[in-house]
């Protein structure tokens, strides 16, 4: 008997790490370097799709068993049974899962933007990218040699071997925690620095950061890989996580909730931005439960609507009360505010 | 002393307006040279053109012996020519400290791989920021680095606009305006520490400006711009006895 606390707290705790690499990954574009990525789901999709394709295809190889075809239902108990039986082989396609993502993702963020990142106008890159997310997930759900389309496919998570349930996902939710605190701290690190400096300026000035020497299109080039990679890092604890790869998870409103995220919690600031995140998966989780609980009593209202009311008032005060969003941004902090002192 | 900054035939229209008409002229290097006109006469617009910021249409642009009429600004700038705008545009959302650190050519944390891993460029970071303050203290804005560029004065905005083209180590400047909107005794005091950094780096400058009585009594030469082109050059003594000049200025 599953203790629903327990579950609740584990629930809100894996998704919180999950939205918090998502969030700063947007933060890192749109926050600091000022690139509107309103595709952040495509690559958040192509790391789950990239989980279901070497959860699928490469775990038998690795763990030595002659594959069967992946998406039948024996090709599945043959990933379950490795999971259970080798902790190796789950671990393993887990991790290449990750650092595929990461590239993959990464270099899908390059490529779409290639050429849009040539025009000044940034709308015009937020264009690309919102229709980026929507043709690859139609491609995805349509097109079955990849993670069998519409059905998609599932993958076990990393832990099964561990047998217990509750410890299972716990694992999980630890690993997931500890990978969002690496990204918190990499980001913070890599913003505090002259290129968080470099990545305001492009943010602030586009004509005065060009005539002070900066080529910008290399600047978006690398922030988008940047970024891209960190959500298709997400993509693959978001699919583990659900346990199952599906194509129609990854709906243009994802997006939406990640740059709500980002407004909310503060723009150009991380820490804002893990607070943004948690009252995100508080209000997700909440009224998820929240669904379930009513559901069970007989309760007829649709939930859904009530976690966008939510939503929606949030945006609306935040807008009016606190333009910057709860954490207002800091300055770039480097070494240069020890030497240079007020006088 | 050679030829730092040569310019021929250089056009630039907006639609059917030619606000740059073919516009000839040379500098040389160490010199301060003056730019002058009435309003709208396109000593703005040239600058543009020279930095990169907007095309020529016609003409051919050299720098240190270097075509620059088809290099992006980035690229112009890191030859060492650099550019002040005449309406200052800081970076608003970065304190006054950040937008002087900015400008540095070649800071080893500009790279997003060495950006995370502070001890490779600490050292650099450090050299830099008393670099800035040193210029802080110069350009009167000290003890305000911590505050938002955009919560400063418009003088004060001014100095800072020109403090980011200093942190860039140029060899030339081009400066549009440096004290509209400054106190007028301050103003000299810009040309006086200008001068003196001419000297210390053998700085080539070319400033447009409206204070003639101020411009003449520091640059060497000056060009007289009218309706897009040149229409007088010499020292500023012969501008100053140039009756077409007069005429141009007076009449408006
Ligand atoms: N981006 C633009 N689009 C259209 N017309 C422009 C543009 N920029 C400048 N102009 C026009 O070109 C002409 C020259 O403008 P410019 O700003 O170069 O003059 P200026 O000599 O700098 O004047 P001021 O002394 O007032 O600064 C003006 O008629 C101006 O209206
Ligand atoms: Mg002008």
């Amino acid at each position: 008997m599953p203790d629903p606390i327990f579950s609740a707290a584990v629930s809100f705790l894996s998704y919180f790490g999950i939205f918090s690499i998502l969030s700063l990954s947007l933060n890192l574009e749109y926050g600091f370097g000022g690139q509107p990525n309103f595709g952040k789901v495509a690559f958040y999709a192509t790391g789950a799709f990239v989980a279901g394709v070497v959860a699928s295809r490469l775990m038998p190889l690795i763990a030595g068993i002659a594959p069967l075809d992946p998406f039948s239902p024996e090709g599945t108990m043959q990933r379950v049974a490795i999971t259970q039986s080798n902790p190796y082989a789950a671990l393993l396609t887990f991790l290449i899962a990750l650092l595929l993502a990461a590239l993959i993702s990464g270099a899908f963020g390059y490529l779409v933007s290639y050429p849009a990142i040539r025009i000044r106008e940034e709308w015009f890159l937020a264009m690309v990218l919102l229709v980026t997310g929507e043709i690859l997930r139609v491609v995805v759900r349509s097109y079955p040699p990849i993670v069998n389309g519409y059905n998609g496919v599932l993958i076990p998570n990393p832990f099964r071997w561990l047998g217990d349930a509750d410890q299972v996902s716990l694992a999980y939710m630890v690993l997931i925690l500890v990978i969002a605190l690496g990204v918190y701290i990499y980001i913070n690190k890599l913003v505090n620095s002259p290129f968080g400096r470099l990545l305001k300026s492009m943010r602030d000035d586009q004509i005065a950061a060009t005539s002070l020497g900066k080529d910008l299109v290399k600047v978006r080039g690398q922030v988008l890989i940047l970024g891209s990679a960190l959500a298709g890092l997400a993509g693959v604890l978001y699919a583990y996580y659900s346990g199952y790869v599906n194509p129609d998870d990854f709906i243009p409103i994802r997006t939406f909730d990640v740059w709500v995220m980002v407004v909310l919690g503060g723009i150009a600031n991380n820490r804002g931005v893990l607070l943004g995140a948690a009252i995100m998966t508080a209000i997700d989780r909440g009224t998820q439960i929240l669904a379930i609980q009513l559901q069970t009593f007989g309760g007829i209202a649709e939930l859904n609507y009530l976690r966008y009311i939510i939503v929606g008032i949030l945006m609306l005060a935040i807008l009016m009360f606190r333009q910057k969003g709860i954490l207002p941004e800091k300055p770039v902090k480097t070494p240069a505010y020890e030497v240079v002192k007020v006088e | 002393m050679s030829e730092i900054l040569k310019l021929e035939g250089v056009v630039k229209c907006y639609e059917s307006l030619r606000a740059v008409d073919g516009v000839t002229l040379s500098i040389k290097e160490g010199t301060v040279t003056g730019l002058i006109g009435p309003n709208g006469s396109g000593k703005s617009t040239l600058f543009n053109v020279i930095s990169g910021l907007d095309r020529a249409d016609e003409g051919k642009i050299w720098f240190r012996g270097i075509r620059i009429d088809n290099l992006p600004p980035h690229k112009i700038f890191s030859l060492g020519l650099v550019k002040s705008f005449q309406d200052p545009r800081l970076f608003l959302g970065m304190t006054v400290l950040d937008n002087l650190l900015v400008p540095p050519k070649g800071q080893i944390g500009e790279n997003p791989l060495n950006a995370p891993i502070h001890s490779r460029w600490r050292a650099q970071e450090i050299s830099l920021a008393k670099k800035s303050s040193d210029l802080l203290s110069r350009l009167l804005l000290k003890g305000l680095h911590k505050t938002l560029s955009a919560e400063i004065s418009g003088g004060q905005m001014k100095l800072l606009e020109m403090g980011r083209t200093l942190m860039a180590d140029p060899k030339m400047l081009l400066l549009d305006e440096p004290t509209a909107g400054v106190a007028p005794k301050l103003a000299r005091d810009i040309f006086e520490r200008l001068l003196a950094l001419r000297e210390e780096f053998n700085l080539t400058l070319f400033i447009i400006e409206h204070r003639l009585e101020v411009l003449f009594d520091y640059v060497e030469y000056v060009y007289v711009m009218h309706r897009g082109k040149v229409l007088a050059e010499g020292k500023p003594e012969e501008i100053l006895e140039n009756k077409v000049v007069a005429e141009v200025y007076l009449g408006g």
